[in-house]
């Protein structure tokens, strides 16, 4: 986007018969009086919907900016916990990972603007469309321009010998899965993504894959709470690792991950409950190191190992027909899937210990 | 009578037209009190011009790390 379209208002805003009549001042402030730019845009907002919306957005649309304070979108709440799990249970060690998560990761959230009206400013902001409000965000400005080394490049098969997801050869967009009811929240504080009720699940469409007349009846059956979706239809996906966090010369904040490689690995269930009691899952290697902080202070995570760094996840590049469904065999008896001691590196096998799969719980060849 | 119903009928389409004159002159100066947001912001040209002199202020300011490697 060049310079100018990113803050380009498209004149057909003013006819936009639910937003048109407000004046810009009444969400921005500044003054439409001054033709001095540089004096008009004194106490200037932005993004008038972040970090409250009430007074703007919520105005109107109160039944959902009323849950706005525990989106996860806007909070990024469950990073703040697993980063505060691992912590090193003093004051000190809290103070210095608060603040350099504010500088670091904080910036990465969302708003009712940064989705609806703007690009998110994590990507670099500008206007969509000119303000014009868009009900549903763009999905590759707005939704993969944050969710982008894994997701897009998993959806639009952009890793390289590995397809697109089969939903996205469907032409779906992220929000027909993803609904607004989900992405707005419902108020409640979710420890991580994988609770929140209302998020999707492959049975919301694929109802029939029990029923009787259904192609593939036993093998679901047969799996059934045994293995998650993924484990038999998702490609290989992306993991990455070590990321270390500090400020350059000039004060700059910068981040820097130590590469990233395609995998793909089944390990035990770590969010295993009633709501999701499979035994084996994909599991994706998150890039937090016992170090990320050393910058800021040494040894800030002393209880990385509270928390395994191979976590669950649902890949976004799900297909039919995947090399370890093709025959039984293609996965039992194939050690090579599975998360085991030996792929863990060192620094990692105390935090991994409660996902990695045991040599007796790799299921064995059926001769198939 | 004849003449002041005259006179009276005159100055009621004077007065009238001297409110219609004003209230017309008031509506333009309304829409003369332009709102400068909405005039420059809409305004390609004004735009390309202030980013320009935004982007000339801030050379040689970085304001990114060149230092960040890796996928985020």
């Amino acid at each position: 986007m060049a310079p100018h379209e990113r803050i380009f208002v498209d004149s057909e805003f003013a006819e936009d018969e639910n937003h048109g009549a407000l004046s810009c001042e009444e969400c921005h402030g500044g003054n439409p009086d001054d033709p001095n730019w540089k004096t008009a845009h004194e106490g200037v907002v932005k993004d008038p919907s972040y970090p409250d919306p009430s007074e703007t957005c919520g105005a109107c649309h109160d039944d959902i900016a009323e849950n706005y304070q525990h989106n996860l979108h806007v909070t990024l709440g469950p990073y703040e916990k697993v980063i505060n799990k691992r912590t090193t249970p003093v004051k000190a060690a809290h103070a210095k990972v608060d603040a350099a998560m504010e500088i670091h990761c904080s910036s990465c959230h969302s708003s009712c603007g940064q989705c609806h009206v703007s690009r998110p400013n994590a990507v670099g902001g500008g206007l969509l469309e000119g303000h014009l409000i868009m009900k549903r965000a763009p999905m590759q400005l707005v939704c993969t321009a944050c969710h982008g080394s894994r997701i897009e490049k998993e959806y639009f098969g952009k890793n390289e010998g590995i397809p697109p997801d089969v939903h996205k050869q469907k032409y779906f967009k992220c929000n027909k899965c993803h609904t607004a009811e989900e992405m707005h929240g419902d108020g409640k504080e979710y420890a991580n993504r994988y609770e929140v009720e209302n998020r999707p699940r492959c049975t919301d469409c694929h109802k029939d894959i029990y029923g009787m007349d259904a192609e593939n009846a036993k093998t679901h059956w047969v799996h059934k709470d045994q293995v998650s979706c993924q484990v038999c239809h998702s490609m290989p996906y992306k993991n990455c690792y070590s990321c270390h966090v500090g400020k350059d010369k000039q004060g700059l904040p910068y981040y820097k991950t130590k590469g990233s490689e395609i995998n793909f690995k089944v390990g035990l269930n770590p969010l295993q409950s009633e709501d999701r009691p499979e035994r084996f899952v994909t599991l994706r290697h998150v890039p937090v190191d016992p170090g990320t902080f050393d910058y800021y202070m040494k040894d800030a995570l002393g209880n990385f190992d509270a928390l395994p760094t191979w976590k669950l996840t649902t890949p976004h590049n799900i297909r039919r027909k995947t090399p370890q469904n093709s025959t039984c065999d293609a996965c039992h008896g194939n050690e090579a899937l599975f998360l085991r001691e030996v792929d863990v590196k060192p620094e990692y096998k105390k935090a991994n210990k409660d996902v990695v799969v045991p040599p007796d719980l790799i299921p064995g060849k059926r001769g198939g | 009578m004849k003449i002041v119903k005259y006179v009276m009928c005159i100055a009621l389409a004077l007065s009238l037209s001297v409110f219609l004159v004003y209230q017309g002159r008031t509506v333009s100066s309304a829409e003369e009190g332009e709102n400068h947001c909405f005039s420059c912001h809409t305004n390609p040209r004004k735009l390309i011009q202030i980013t320009r002199e935004i982007a000339k202020a801030q050379e040689g300011k970085a304001t990114k790390s060149s230092e960040t490697s890796g996928e985020g």
